[in-house]
């Protein structure tokens, strides 16, 4: 091993390689339907993030919100048009790198 | 962080960072049994989850037989208790498949090891212990599909039968003038171990109603599979 953490059980298994990844969990919320936000995040420069959503609601025609990522900004958008609107929707956003 | 502890592996990525919680596993089941009944009322399987005020992370195995795809979770007060899962409409054939699923939280519960490192951050919550199965993201695929196109095959040659987050849900409608409606989402279908068909499948449908604005439409946003070593 040339250097790092490697943690064993008790029957000898690799739990924590020194190539391995932990996903780090940075934020939740609940997103209302047919609203908008954002949360800058100055922690995360640098860090390869991957932000998303899903719906709350069982609605045939709903759709969760749009997530994205700008430098150090996430934010949301509600989505609605002409066949489908809002969902209430769990935003999630996890550091892995 | 100005104190504390961190690890970092030999990409120098971050494994532990006392600054964060992680999730970890803390239930799951296979070979669970999906269908769709075909309406607007009855196209999803619910499976229930031991109710927590923390929100879940739910990753899943498809089968090979049809396109599914977690498409919500639900909530009754502050406990998310559940989440509902679809598959295809009777329509194309096939209306029932199977998945493996596992739920992951960040719970400050300890695993029962006596031996082993426990990490906790400045509010005495626990960031790491060895003793448990923590959620781990192997990489994040960006696909951009029509309701028109063809599926995408992905590729993971360097996982084997990982599990998966498809996130968002998208949404199309595709009507036929004075017959039918039917109702797309995307979902993933097995190929093999280490690859995955996502696609866009027919999960609802209904009489066409004369209060349509368009023949067609919804939303295909870029959508986001996050492959995940568990």
């Amino acid at each position: 091993m040339s250097y790092g953490l490697k943690i064993y059980d008790s029957s000898g298994n690799v739990v924590l390689d020194i190539t391995d990844k932990i996903t780090r969990y940075r934020y939740s919320t609940e997103a209302p339907s047919n609203t908008n936000g954002s949360v800058e995040l100055s922690d995360i420069s640098g860090i390869q993030s991957v932000e998303f959503s899903l719906k709350l609601d069982t609605t045939y025609n709903t759709c969760p919100h749009l997530v994205t990522r700008s430098g150090n900004t996430i934010s949301w958008s509600h989505q609605s048009g002409d066949n489908y609107s809002s969902a209430n929707s769990l935003i999630f956003i996890f550091l892995y790198t | 962080m100005a104190y504390g502890f961190k690890v970092k592996n030999v990409n120098n990525e971050i494994q532990i960072d006392g600054q964060y919680r992680n999730y970890c596993f803390v239930e799951g089941d296979n070979n669970v049994t999906i269908t769709n009944g075909g309406g607007v009322t009855n196209y999803w399987t619910h499976i229930s989850i031991t109710p927590s005020s923390e929100p879940p992370l739910i990753l899943f195995q498809p089968n090979t037989n049809a396109y599914v795809t977690i498409d919500s979770y639900s909530k009754t007060g502050n406990l998310y208790n559940g989440f509902n899962v679809v598959t295809q409409h009777p329509g194309i054939g096939v209306n029932s498949t199977t998945i493996n699923w596992k739920k992951y939280l960040p719970t400050s519960e300890e695993s029962t090891n006596t031996y082993g490192l426990r990490v906790y951050n400045n509010n005495n919550e626990l960031v790491y212990d060895s003793g448990k199965n923590y959620f781990k993201i192997h990489a994040v695929e960006t696909i951009n599909i029509e309701a028109d196109d063809s599926p995408v095959t992905i590729t993971h040659s360097d996982i084997s039968n990982p599990y998966y987050i498809l996130a968002p849900s998208g949404f199309w409608v595709l009507a036929i003038p004075g017959q039918a409606i039917m109702f797309l989402k995307v979902g993933l279908k097995k190929i093999n171990a280490t690859q995955v068909s996502l696609g866009w499948f027919m999960f609802a449908s209904g009489a066409y109603p004369p209060w349509l604005p368009q023949e067609y439409g919804g939303i295909s946003p870029t959508f986001k599979l996050i492959i995940c070593k568990v």
